[in-house]
């Protein structure tokens, strides 16, 4: 601990803060600009300019790290001059006529600094020269009008998520934000995780999508956990008037740290399909619209009981709606088949394993953000769980080793230090022969090297996605176990959607089997149903449907329930490692619709079964693969 | 400067020899840039993109460097740059008129290319031989001291 004062306070500091962290800590405002607490420090704007007793100039308190018995002072004139006289020359340097600005008026930091000083103007003149603005990109455009050359943006495409698509051209006043070599925003290697738009302070990147449609203060903010896949990166979606917005990373949030991908920040946005929003029986043939009572009716009349059921959930649902899912029909009904859509192929055999050792041996996902050799089995962090993928991504030019195997196409493997093959079915064989590389030089020059790789590295860390985890039997999984414990690596599984792990942990992972069943009930909430389930269902003879969207599928079934999608309900989640999370409410349920939750407590009445609502104890019961926690 | 114009294949073959000759440390990469420059007379997009595959660098960095530094350039140029100092030492010691009569002199502004694919007009920030300014350099020649008048003279040396 070393001790400083600021503006007259005396203040204890952990050895290694900056001054602009001690003083926040000490709850003393200093304005930053190119300073943001996700990036390290960059000093590159110069507004967070303190003095410093014994220096001979102003000092960047963001970049200056405080020691023991400095003194600093944030608020003296000479500071106060040098903030302005710092704006002064940033407002001059491009275009800063904010009135036409989408941020102008609370969401610049630019502006609201200058706010802050009291300027109302400022004495250079302009700079008259325009620069070409680049609308491209599908999500944002990209304002060099507008850039304050923070570089914010180039660092967090860099330092966050790995993907080094922004950079700037020549220096000084000429310096232009570029993607790539210069090609236009849209056709350039960027992936759209919209962390660069989030984190520009000015108006030089606009969403699309939201570009004057509300100021942050005009919004209301509804933060959890995204239900885009297993990662479980916590977001806040913005509404107006009941209207989706725009959808933002929680900064804050100890796994995503801000982070998200195109699915779980633009993509929701983008959803055109046809909104289901009255229940509809089928009738002579067709399917007509219909009474929640007539639908009740028909469910009672049609669905019997016992194996002749196939009930299946999509693992996009909160843990409440799938705990009540299984209580009716596995306990209360007797299905012959309760499952999900996702059928336990990203976690049967692992959860069978758990069960086994009668322990986890999975590993919190943060063990990603932090190593220096990664095996990926059978897995594409670029395509799918992206924000894990920015956490390996990102360390790979600090020299972390990245070995892929896989034999699919696989766009993670383009940053891969060493490529594997590995089939689908020969996971067998493939871990035998890693586990003998990992003993003893094999003369397989790619698995030698693979093993060198692991087994020099201080944590090591071994992922692997569905397609693994469905074709590893029990033998696989255990060669699997030996090769971590003999190299000292972490394990971790991705899963596959948002609530993938809790499906399993309530045991609803059954392969989708159907034969001969007489009834299939299918809670699809939101989620698009395959092609293989739409055919799958065509042989049985009553099929309920309970959707927001409609579908092929829906448009084959008997009684079709309208229900809620992700922005309309609130649920608990647990991600790939464990962590039990809630999503938020972010928008009202449309008239005529009810939650899949209220729908299955409507069916319940309507077929006289008292279902259990209790969920906590059901999804803990089981051993889990990863330690189960509260977020 | 350029000699005869590369594409495709023949840029990747050369950037591959490069990388190999100069080894794929980061630290190469201004070495290799100013090589590509050399052969190329500028650095392509296609060079680009294969320097990123072959040194595993992001090639917004590569391009970034590129244009960072005035001796290299992502633009075709002229037989003969001139780079001339625009740094406020060589302004004060008359760089200004020297400045004009060679605009005046090639018709060409600020970072303009003749016609004839001759010349390339390019200012650069202090060379540091501000003791003999106005200073400049063509190609890789230095001109100290120079005078409006001794322009066109300097300028007839080149073909
Ligand atoms: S959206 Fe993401 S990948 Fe694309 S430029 Fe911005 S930060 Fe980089
Ligand atoms: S675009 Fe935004 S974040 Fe990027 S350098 Fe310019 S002002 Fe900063
Ligand atoms: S990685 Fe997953 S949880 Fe995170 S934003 Fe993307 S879809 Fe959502
Ligand atoms: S915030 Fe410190 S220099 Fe920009
Ligand atoms: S100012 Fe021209 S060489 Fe230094």
């Amino acid at each position: 601990m070393i001790n400083l004062t600021i503006d007259g306070k005396e203040i204890e500091a952990q050895e290694g803060t900056t001054v602009l962290e001690a003083a926040e800590a000490a709850g003393v405002f200093v304005p930053t600009l190119c300073h943001h607490p996700q990036l390290t420090p960059y000093g590159g704007c110069r507004l967070c300019m303190v003095e410093v007793e014994g220096a001979r100039t102003l000092q960047p308190s963001c970049t200056l790290p405080a020691t023991n018995g400095m003194v600093v002072k944030t608020n003296t004139q000479k500071v106060l001059d040098a903030r302005k006289f710092v704006l002064t020359l940033i407002f001059s340097e491009r275009n800063h006529f904010c009135m036409y600005c989408q941020v102008s008026g609370g969401d610049c930091e630019l502006q609201n600094r200058a706010y802050d000083e009291g300027m109302t103007h400022w004495d250079l003149q302009p700079n008259w020269q325009p620069f070409e603005v680049d609308a491209s990109h599908p999500f944002m455009v990209l304002d060099n009008n507008r850039c304050i050359l923070c570089r914010r943006c180039v660092r967090a495409c860099g330092e966050l998520v790995g993907n080094y698509t922004l950079g700037f051209e020549e220096r000084g006043a000429d310096s232009l934000l570029v993607a790539d070599y210069n090609v236009p925003f849209g056709e350039s290697s960027c992936i759209s995780c919209g962390t660069c738009v989030q984190i520009c302070p000015t108006g030089a990147i606009i969403d699309r999508q939201s570009a004057y449609q509300g100021k942050e203060t005009e919004v209301d903010h509804h933060i959890g956990v995204c239900v885009e896949c297993s990662v479980g990166c916590q977001r806040n979606v913005l509404t107006r008037d009941n209207r989706l917005i725009r959808i933002e990373g929680e900064w804050d949030a100890v796994l995503n740290h801000g982070l998200l991908c195109d699915k779980g920040r633009f993509l929701p946005l983008e959803d055109d399909r046809a909104r289901l929003l009255t229940p509809l029986v089928r009738k002579d043939g067709s399917l007509k619209a219909a009474t929640w009572d007539d639908a009740m009716k028909a469910i009672a009349e049609g669905l019997g009981n016992g194996e002749g059921i196939a009930a299946i959930a999509s693992t996009r649902l909160p843990i409440e709606d799938l705990a009540l899912f299984k209580s009716v029909f596995a306990d209360a009904l007797q299905a012959g088949l309760v499952t999900t859509l996702e059928e336990g192929k990203a976690t049967a055999s692992l959860a069978k394993m758990a069960e086994k050792l009668g322990k986890p041996f999975e590993s919190n996902l943060d063990v990603l953000k932090d190593t220096d050799a990664v095996l990926s089995l059978e897995l594409d962090l670029v395509d799918e769980h992206q924000v894990a993928g920015f956490f390996v991504k990102r360390q790979l030019t600090d020299g972390t080793k990245l070995i892929v195997a896989d034999s699919k196409g696989n766009k993670l493997a383009e940053n891969a230090s060493l490529k594997l093959d590995l089939k689908a079915g020969d996971e067998n064989a493939f871990l035998d022969k890693l586990h003998k590389a990992v003993q003893y030089e094999t003369g397989d020059e790619a698995f030698d090297k693979a093993a060198k790789f692991l087994k020099t590295a201080e944590k090591p860390v071994i992922v692997y996605g569905e397609d693994f985890a469905a074709h590893a039997d029990e033998k696989a999984l255990e060669t699997l176990l030996e090769i971590s414990e003999s190299l000292g690596a972490a394990l971790v599984g991705v899963k596959g959607n948002a609530n993938s792990m809790a499906a399993s942990q309530l045991g609803l992972e059954a392969p989708i089997k159907v034969n001969g069943h007489k009834s299939a009930f299918v809670m699809l909430g939101d989620e698009e149903p395959s092609q293989k389930l739409i055919k799958q269902l065509e042989e049985v003879p009553f099929v309920v449907a309970l959707a927001a969207y409609g579908s092929q599928l829906t448009g084959n079934a008997d009684v079709v329930l309208p229900v809620t999608m992700w922005a309309e309900q609130s649920g608990t989640y647990m991600n790939m490692d464990g962590r039990l999370q809630k999503a938020v409410q972010a928008l009202e349920v449309p008239d005529g619709v009810l939650t899949s939750r209220d729908t299955l407590l409507k069916i319940s009445e309507a077929l006289s079964i008292e279902p259990d609502a209790d969920w906590k104890t059901k999804v803990t019961s089981r051993t889990p693969t990863v330690e189960i926690k509260e977020a | 400067m350029a000699t005869e114009v590369k594409e495709g294949q023949d840029i990747r073959n050369m950037v591959r020899t490069l990388v190999q000759n100069h080894g794929d440390e980061k630290a190469e990469l201004i070495p290799i840039l100013h090589e590509i420059n050399r052969e190329l007379g500028y650095i392509s997009d296609e060079a680009i993109k294969e320097l990123s595959k072959r040194m595993n660098l992001p090639s917004s960095h590569i391009y970034s460097v590129a244009t960072f530094y005035r001796m290299l350039s992502t633009e075709p140029r002229g037989r003969h740059v001139i780079q001339f100092c625009e740094s406020a030492p060589c302004h004060v010691a008359g760089g200004r008129l020297v400045w004009q009569k060679l605009q005046r002199e090639l018709g060409l502004a600020k970072g303009e290319t003749s016609q004839d694919d001759k010349w390339t007009l390019l200012t650069t920030s202090c060379l540091g031989l501000c003791g003999v300014g106005p200073v400049m350099v063509i190609d890789n020649d230095i001109y100290g001291n120079v005078t409006p008048e001794q322009v066109p003279g300097i300028l007839k040396n080149y073909e």
